[in-house]
């Protein structure tokens, strides 16, 4: 059985500790042996059964390792899990039981997917990215790597999330839309035309900040 | 507004584009892919464009792209491009 570890034990990281204790796998396959993250005191005042093993930084992996990605905040996800990759780490994709998963969905390496998503059918979600908690992404949706979908979300049919784009609480995306990369949708916001790269979004409909 | 900025916000605003060439005298609301989404798209860009807020009685008092760019100009939209 592999050692499975969060990396970030923020209020994301202690939520995922929570999902994966209801997959079949937990006790199996793997079992949570704690928490990576750069604050050591991070899981101060919360009750868990495991720590805060280490720093990203400075964790050596090994063969018998699990990682998940638990990082919530964009600006650092990528950099943080590509050098515990680059040191040999193996993050595992990550489906909540309770997700709904039609015909032809395609989660590439990293992905978390939380309760009560539901990604319909023929959707492409890219490596690293994670849908939270009653998200919906439509037929041929394409969530990019390394995005964000926070809770509530609705990318709907023919949409597409660019590489590192942020979806905040309660953001819709409309048919055929494309959120360009590193692009942010402000909280409840309705997107009803493209989001050029890097732009930050806000409001219904949705407009530039800039 | 100029009449060329709007009717580049119809274009992109509709879902698909009509066989022919938008131009002036083309009459919205007889497009195919003419809908409320549509109305919404191009009410937003017009406002973000021209300061303009377009209402749904507006749409109903015009026809063309040319006479809603009048009423535009009416209601002292200028043209920020």
């Amino acid at each position: 059985m592999k050692a499975l570890y969060i990396v970030g034990a923020g209020g994301f990281g202690r939520e995922m500790y929570s999902w994966l204790q209801d997959s079949d796998a937990n006790g199996k396959e793997w079992e949570v042996c704690g928490f990576l993250d750069d604050n050591l005191k991070a899981l101060e005042g919360f009750d868990y059964p495991v720590s805060v093993c280490g720093t990203i930084a400075d964790h050596v992996p090994n063969a018998q390792n699990l990682y998940l990605c638990a990082l919530g905040d964009r600006k650092y996800k990528q950099s943080l899990c590509d050098a515990l990759t680059r040191k040999g780490a193996v993050f595992m994709t990550f489906v909540h039981p309770s997700a709904i998963l039609g015909k032809n969905v395609k989660l590439d390496t990293g992905v978390v997917i939380c309760p009560r998503v539901t990604l319909t059918c023929d959707v492409k979600v890219g490596p690293m990215a994670m849908v939270n908690c009653h998200s919906t992404i439509g037929h041929d949706a394409e969530v990019g790597a390394w995005s964000i979908i926070s809770a509530n979300c609705d990318l709907t049919g023919y949409a597409q999330l660019g590489e590192g784009a942020f979806m905040g609480s309660g953001a819709r995306v409309i048919p055929g839309k494309k959120v360009g990369a590193n692009a942010v949708v402000g909280a409840g916001s309705v997107v009803i035309r493209d989001v050029p790269e890097g732009t930050t979004v806000f409001g219904n409909p949705a407009r530039s900040l800039i | 507004m100029e009449l060329e900025a709007l009717i580049k916000i119809f274009s992109e605003s509709l879902e698909e584009l009509p066989s022919s060439p938008i131009d002036s005298a083309t009459r919205f609301k007889d497009l195919k892919a003419w809908d409320s989404l549509a109305v919404l798209t191009v009410a937003d860009s017009v406002e973000i464009e021209s300061g303009v807020l377009l209402k749904k009685e507006d749409f109903l008092e015009s026809e063309t792209i040319a006479e809603l760019q009048a009423l535009i100009l009416k209601k002292g939209g200028i043209s920020k491009g």
